[in-house]
């Protein structure tokens, strides 16, 4: 079990407190920004940017 | 002007744009039931947590202000509350870097200036037992049927008495 899955077990305790929501939406959002760098490396990152570039290319930018 | 998204969804219900200087953006709304572990399961199953996240920038320095962003997030919260009209979405700003203030008054500016009265936003400050404080947003639409019953559990959340 990682740290977020344990936090997110924390959340689901009837004693659950401040702290226990505060550190699970943190370790979150620290976890999507992990994901976002290494989404960048991945082909299907390659995908999305050659699709928004043809989005925009009909948008006229 | 609002620039063109894609959806992606996935199990983040992802959204992508590109701004004018080459800056791609994702925006997610990532499930997370158990923050509202005592509100019914039509509440619970459509909470997120709500992150925009640069992904990439052509250049070493920071994008400058570019005003589409903040139109461009309020018109995807609109394309996924039409998607889920009962969605709740929760936004706590990135402390990592000390900056989490000065990202709460740019999201609370694009709420501010873009919102066509879709929304309505609640913003509440939850302290940890060190007092650090960390601002947090609630946003829903006027329309979902629960919006008091969601609003109170917010508050009792900021307040540690969710359960």
């Amino acid at each position: 079990m990682d740290n977020l899955e344990k936090l997110e077990e924390a959340l689901k305790s009837k004693n659950r407190t401040k702290d226990d929501i505060i550190n699970y939406l943190l370790a979150s959002k620290n976890q999507m920004k992990i994901e976002s760098e290494q989404f960048v490396k991945t082909a299907k990152f390659q995908e999305i940017r050659n699709k928004l570039k043809a989005l925009n290319k009909n948008n006229g930018l | 002007m609002v620039y063109k998204f894609l959806f992606e969804g996935g199990s983040n219900n992802s959204y992508y744009f590109e701004t004018f200087n080459g800056c791609i953006y994702e925006i997610r709304f990532k499930p997370t039931p158990y923050l509202f572990e005592n509100e019914s399961q039509e509440i619970r199953d459509n909470v997120f947590e709500f992150a925009i996240l640069l992904e990439y920038n052509p250049d070493a320095k920071l994008p400058s202000k570019d005003k589409n962003i903040g139109a461009t997030v309020v018109a995807v919260f609109i394309d996924f509350y039409q998607k889920i009209g009962n969605a709740v979405s929760i936004y706590i700003c990135d402390s990592s870097d000390g900056k989490e203030f000065i990202r709460k008054r740019k999201f609370d500016a694009w709420f501010s200036e873009f919102n066509d009265e879709t929304f309505v936003k609640v913003d509440e400050m939850i302290t940890d037992k060190n007092n650090n404080k960390y601002p947090i947003s609630l946003i829903i639409s006027k329309s979902n049927p629960f919006r008091k019953q969601i609003i109170n559990a917010f508050i009792e959340i900021s307040l540690g008495n969710s359960k």
